[in-house]
């Protein structure tokens, strides 16, 4: 009996290590379906402290722009009701969903160009509906809809980690960089360039 | 000697081996009995055999300063193992981004697995499992930065499942080595994941929305169910942890449902939902002091007591604060205190006289 308890312990952490290794494998198998370059505009970089040597990075977007914050985009009430998130008056609903995320080719200097261009459920619709992608990426998101009917996108992920071969750019704190996110045809997103001038 | 299913019922022998050697003395004291030298050595001598023994199959504490000690152990282990977690998350977050990512899932895997083998190892070798208990809960906490720091490596989204692994991994840890907090920590994470998975079915993400306090209400309410489901004599012991966590959060979930009636599924105007949560919330407390003090689990009755009483005062807090002269409010506070000290004594007294019959 104790044996059996033992391996299932042991057996249940493999199990999901597996399952999120293989799904991680997987989604990138292939290559990525869109990469947009980004910049200090765009990601804002926490860097190693002396708790933490991960360097983590966070998205801007065109919407509240110059704070680092979840809320990407405010939706129409309509379009989240499209989406089938129907709140109630005083009551919140929050549903996950896709973002087509758009790096506009124009912004004010300094600002983000990073934007939640549109929601969906099917993120093969939404690819054919933003065909390029080195300015179009499809990824998860949340849409959330509060007590007064207004509703907003949170693009996930809302902080991006940065493997630790491509960390080096970041060490020396640099004021200007580039970094590319790769986006799998599931919506996951990784970083898969970096570089300072 | 009579077998014991674990150490609460050598714990109770001994406890009454001694109660009874010293109304022994009492009485012996007062003339009331006298054992012949005779009767008296054969006595001490089976009694001494029976503690002797106990002590050696099952840890027991034989004497008060050994009680005394034992708390002390059992405070430390608490401490150490909290302070050993607290130390495996910060050394991972100090290295995780010195390693390359192989290195990184390798070190996330092997931990929970060699904190699961130094539990193992210490359980062969002690009868009193503070050392087992404290690899148990490093075990368990590697087990949630295994799939904390893997979500956070790949960028992966906030999935239920993770509870099911830790849920899972909890109790095998629990009822391998017969753990009472590994067990706790992982119906908590029972009633996480049902309540979690419910609002995914319905559509609700609960980390943008908030919980739904009927998702969580099912995974306690299954919790609560599960010990009249499981074999008596392998998790009996055991049964008091279920309802303990079970019911610990479903007050949690009324008292929630009470104070925001937009935590609910239910399609009523929010003032409705919150007087329905405050009763269901002292019904369900009531119930608790009942069941509590009929089967004999005083930490479920105090459950019951602490969250009616709490429900009590936030309720009254709502009504009279702002209109009412403090002196009254608190006079009424103190009126209601003594009725319910009044019904607690009767309570106590109903199962006294249940235990003497």
């Amino acid at each position: 009996m104790k044996r059996m308890f033992v391996l299932g312990a042991i057996g249940i952490i493999l199990v999901a290590d597996a399952a999120v290794l293989i799904g991680v494998a997987s989604s990138r198998r292939g290559g990525a379906d869109a990469a947009l370059r980004l910049t200090e505009r765009e990601l804002g970089a926490v860097a190693e402290s002396a708790d933490d040597s991960a360097v983590i990075l966070f998205p801007r977007y065109v919407e509240g722009a110059g704070r680092i914050g979840p809320r990407s985009a405010r939706l129409t009430a309509s379009k989240a009701a499209e989406l089938g998130i129907a709140a109630r008056p005083g009551w919140s609903a929050a549903k996950r969903v896709f973002a087509v995320l758009e790096l506009q080719p124009e912004a004010p200097a300094g600002a983000s160009r990073l934007r939640a261009a549109d929601v969906g459920l099917d993120p093969a619709a939404l690819r054919s509906r933003y065909p390029d992608r080195s300015r179009y990426a499809v990824t998860r998101a949340v849409v959330r809809v509060g007590p007064n009917g207004e509703a907003w996108v949170n693009v996930l992920p809302e902080s991006i980690y940065v493997p630790t071969p491509r960390v080096g750019v970041f060490r020396r704190y640099p004021a200007h960089y580039s970094v590319t996110l790769c986006y799998s045809r599931q919506g996951d997103c990784w970083v898969c360039g970096a570089e300072a001038p | 000697m009579e077998a014991y299913a674990n150490k609460k019922q050598a714990q109770q022998r001994v406890d009454r081996i001694r109660a009874f050697r010293a109304e022994l003395a009492q009485l012996r004291g007062e003339g009331a009995l006298d054992l012949t030298p005779l009767q008296q050595q054969s006595l001490d001598g089976h009694l001494g055999a029976t503690l002797a023994g106990l002590a050696a199959g099952f840890d027991v504490d034989i004497t008060d300063s050994e009680k005394r000690i034992a708390w002390g152990m059992r405070i430390a282990s608490t401490i150490a193992g909290l302070a050993l977690c607290a130390a495996l998350v910060l050394f991972f977050n100090r290295i995780w981004g010195l390693l390359p990512t192989a290195a990184q899932a390798a070190f996330l895997v092997a931990a929970p697995l060699a904190a699961l083998a130094a539990t193992d190892f210490t359980a062969r070798r002690e009868r009193t499992r503070y050392y087992t208990s404290l690899f148990a809960a490093i075990a368990f906490a590697a087990a949630v930065l295994n799939l904390n720091a893997l979500g956070a490596m790949f960028n992966l989204p906030d999935s239920p499942n993770a509870f099911l692994v830790w849920a899972v991994f909890g109790i095998a840890l629990a009822c391998a080595y017969r753990l009472r907090l590994p067990l706790a920590a992982g119906l908590v994470c029972v009633v996480l994941f049902i309540g979690m998975s419910i609002m995914r079915w319905s559509g609700v993400e609960w980390a943008y929305a908030g919980p739904r306090t009927e998702a969580f209400l099912a995974g306690a309410a299954l919790v609560v169910a599960a010990p009249a489901t499981l074999p008596r004599r392998a998790f009996g012991e055991f049964a008091w942890i279920y309802y303990m966590t079970g019911l610990a959060a479903a007050f949690s979930m009324f008292f929630l449902g009470s104070v925001d009636g937009t935590l609910s599924y239910l399609p009523f105007a929010r003032h409705r939902v919150e007087f329905s949560y405050e009763i269901a919330g002292l019904a369900a407390a009531a119930l608790a002091m009942y069941f509590g003090a009929r089967r004999g689990y005083r930490g479920i009755a105090n459950l019951g007591a602490g969250f009616f009483a709490l429900y009590l005062y936030i309720r009254l807090y709502q009504w009279w604060w702002d209109w009412m002269p403090k002196y009254l409010f608190f006079l009424i506070i103190g009126l209601i205190s003594l009725g319910l000290l009044y019904l607690f004594q009767r309570l106590r007294k109903r199962a006294a006289q249940g235990r003497a019959e």
